[in-house]
């Protein structure tokens, strides 16, 4: 299960699992929503522990990005470490659309 | 329809009897008759019981007094079509005891959720008082109290005193009629009063609402509320909860299926076959065949194909469990829940007969609530099972459809064959999809000049959603045509369309490619698709890749996408390979890892060591060895082996492509 966590009244940060894909759609979606609806300021989204992510977590990355664009909210994808997800990210240039921490 | 009168007048015999009236006018307003075969007669009290038969002739079920108010809802089941009559003394002790006997009698007969019958307790309490404050009491407009009022306790304190100074009299009753009408419970309470608007004798319009003390609220819980007989009857409805409310539709409700259901009894005890066959009737069921051994029974089932049956398991020549076997062993019966008499205690046979196929148990000595609510739920049980089971069948039937509609959009073998005559360009493919329909793409064309266009596209996701987007792509790069030979313009074109076309969540990782038979030359652009792996004629020299990286289409527009026109020069025999990033993501049980580009590199060089001359089937042999299934993602392969021999070279140079000649005709 992915976890949402509140690190302050304007920041927020979905802490993902493993593997990022298909299965974390609705509860992605529900979060960004209430995270959107809270009038957070910055969201951030944690890679640490993922190891694989699939193209449809690349579409909730989208979604993300563009309700937090909507409602001028700072969106970061922390923690991204070496393997397949930090390839995938480069493989479909999201450096170019995200601001990506490496850790 | 039935009819139960619930009677809780315990000391004014002449009213009880005066209610009766009211309360049987209305019915027959209703074009309702009571009679003693559909009517039943509860009475707290049961003085008053010969008057009441020789008046109306009304059967009288229960046979001694009952003393307390609750007691009345243990009395035996009412069916599901009935109206139930609630008669009783204008004494405001007593609504609340009414309201809680009949709001926990709806929930106890399931007609009421547990919220439901707690709000109907709310309103038709407030109904009682509404009726006795306006009607029994017969208050003038100056003495109508309102709980807004300072002095409001004072107030209701001397109505009571009124109200009860009246009672002494005993005049006027309030009749509670409370009956399921179209799914819904619909009460009536009909008091004897002046009515709601006591100048006019008119009932109350929408903006006089507040005339009575209450009836906001009333009007704000019950799903329906209407004034009746000049303002003399205020009627409720609440849904009933057994059906709309639980997402159930009409067919399923329970007066529907037990009207409609064929229920088949067998036992080879006459007085079993009566009882059960009694209670299922009381209880609204209409088609009942009863038989008396297994043999007959199987007859039956060839007329008359029941919905139910209720097997006993003793009989004299074919006993229960071999008729069931005989049901179950049929294609066409095989489905009709079977049910088993036993004894309580009767856990062997019970276990025997869920083995061969029967699905629950009725215990013996027979029950008629617990008979009904099994078969009433294993019959709604099978129709939901045959719903579930049609539309699966009809979902498959459709995904195999649009399946074979996804892969006519795909090149067909006749044109990978036509441009292998042509061109002497061997292209074999691979498409496979981890549900029926599929977010892979890919095709090829002619693009004239000597040029073989190529493009493989993988959309987010898999499945109905991202096989439609497939479709919306195949369109665009039909419509597209002109641009073929324009790879920068042609996937801008895309792009633009796509945004537009597709969800914000949805885009496609993408590559177009285009073969210059006649140079070698192969110019492509890749957006997030996984690399092109070129397999050189000499396979010493080892695969590479072509990287592919760059924003996938459909995300941002155009004119903020920086593609990358990228070029290289194949050599005569070289093979180009494209696929879709499962080939790169599967988990492989050989080592529980993704293959990754890397790994895939060395198992092809690592193949071709081995055998020079192998071809895509190898390496779709060499990936279904190790992946784990089902897989997780589709898988698209284009094998694509370039000659690049006089076949291929020569012919070109003397084919135009039908656009070009179409133009040099027209001018």
């Amino acid at each position: 299960m992915i976890e949402l966590k509140k690190q302050n009244d304007s920041h927020y940060e979905i802490l993902l699992e493993k593997s990022f894909d298909f299965e974390n759609h609705g509860d992605f979606r529900f979060y960004v929503k209430k995270i959107i609806e809270a009038n957070a300021q910055y969201l951030s989204i944690n890679f640490k522990e993922v190891e694989y992510i699939d193209s449809s977590a690349l579409g909730m990355l989208m979604l993300a990005k563009h309700e937090t664009d909507q409602h001028n909210c700072k969106l970061e994808l922390s923690n991204v470490k070496d393997g397949h997800a930090k390839d995938v990210l480069h493989l479909v240039k999201f450096n170019q659309l995200f601001t990506i921490c490496e850790s | 329809m039935k009819i139960t009168h619930f009677n809780y007048d315990p000391t004014c015999q002449d009213s009880t009897i005066k209610s009766l009236d009211v309360c049987l006018k209305e019915l027959c307003d209703k074009n309702i008759k009571t009679t003693p075969e559909n009517s039943v007669y509860y009475s707290d009290t049961f003085d008053s019981i010969d008057k009441i038969t020789s008046k109306y002739g009304i059967y009288i079920w229960a046979n001694s007094p009952h003393k307390s108010v609750d007691k009345l809802i243990e009395l035996p089941d009412i069916p599901s079509e009935h109206i139930i009559t609630v008669i009783g003394e204008s004494k405001l002790l007593y609504t609340s005891k009414f309201s809680m006997m009949l709001s926990k009698f709806l929930f106890n007969e399931a007609y009421l959720t547990k919220k439901q019958s707690q709000q109907y307790f709310t309103v038709l309490q407030e109904s009682l008082i509404n009726a006795i404050e306006h009607g029994n009491l017969g208050l003038s407009d100056k003495k109508k109290f309102s709980i807004k009022q300072d002095k409001w306790f004072d107030e209701f304190r001397n109505i009571s005193e009124e109200f009860l100074h009246n009672q002494a009299a005993g005049e006027k009753l309030v009749v509670v009629q409370c009956r399921l009408e179209h799914e819904n419970v619909i009460t009536s309470v009909i008091d004897e009063g002046d009515g709601f608007d006591i100048d006019n004798k008119k009932i109350p319009e929408e903006e006089s609402l507040s005339h009575g003390r209450g009836l906001d609220l009333i009007k704000g819980i019950a799903d329906k509320l209407n004034f009746k007989n000049g303002g003399n009857c205020l009627e409720f409805n609440f849904k009933a909860c057994f059906l709309e409310n639980r997402g159930y539709d009409t067919e399923l409700s329970i007066s529907n299926l037990r009207s409609k259901s064929k229920v088949l009894i067998v036992d080879d005890q006459l007085s079993n076959l009566k009882v059960a066959e009694l209670h299922l009737k009381s209880a609204g069921y209409k088609n009942i065949i009863l038989a008396t051994s297994g043999e007959e029974a199987l007859e039956i089932c060839k007329n008359l194909m029941p919905d139910i049956i209720i097997l006993d398991v003793i009989m004299p020549k074919m006993d229960g469990f071999t008729t069931c076997r005989k049901i179950k062993q049929s294609r066409q019966y095989s489905n009709i829940p079977i049910l088993f008499f036993t004894g309580l205690d009767d856990s062997k046979n019970r276990i025997k007969g869920y083995r061969l196929g029967a699905v629950d148990y009725v215990t013996k000595p027979i029950q008629r609530t617990e008979l009904v609510a099994r078969a009433d739920s294993h019959i709604q049980n099978s129709i939901l099972f045959q719903r579930l089971n049609e539309n699966y069948n009809r979902i498959q039937k459709d995904l195999k459809r649009a399946k074979a509609s996804q892969l006519d959009l795909l090149p067909s073998k006749d044109v990978l064959d036509s441009i292998q005559m042509r061109y002497g360009v061997e292209i074999t493919s691979s498409f496979d999809t981890c549900t029926e329909l599929a977010g892979d793409y890919w095709t090829t064309f002619d693009i004239g000049s000597g040029k073989l266009g190529f493009i493989l596209a993988d959309f987010t996701g898999h499945g109905i959603a991202a096989s439609l987007n497939t479709v919306r792509l195949h369109s665009l790069i039909l419509d597209a045509v002109k641009l073929y030979s324009n790879p920068i313009n042609f996937v801008m074109h895309i792009n633009e369309r796509l945004k537009d076309l597709i969800p914000i969540e949805d885009f496609a990782t993408f590559v177009y490619a285009i073969l210059d038979i006649t140079t070698g030359e192969l110019s492509y652009i890749g957006c997030g698709n996984p690399p092109i792996a070129i397999i050189p004629k000499n396979k010493a020299d080892g695969c590479r890749y072509l990287k592919c990286e760059g924003l996938p289409l459909g995300l941002i527009n155009s004119s903020e996408l920086t593609l990358n026109l990228k070029k290289t020069t194949l050599e005569d025999g070289d093979s180009i390979f494209l696929f879709s990033d499962a080939l790169l993501e599967t988990i492989h049980t050989d080592t529980g890892k993704m293959w990754c580009e890397a790994d895939l590199l060395t198992k092809m060089n690592h193949m071709y060591k081995q055998n020079s001359n192998s071809n895509l089937r190898d390496i779709l042999n060499m990936y279904n060895y190790t992946s784990q299934k089902p897989l997780k993602d589709d898988l698209t392969l284009v094998y694509i082996n370039y000659k690049g021999d006089n076949l291929s070279k020569g012919l070109p140079r003397n084919y135009n492509h039908p656009d070009a000649i179409l133009q040099e005709l027209t001018g």
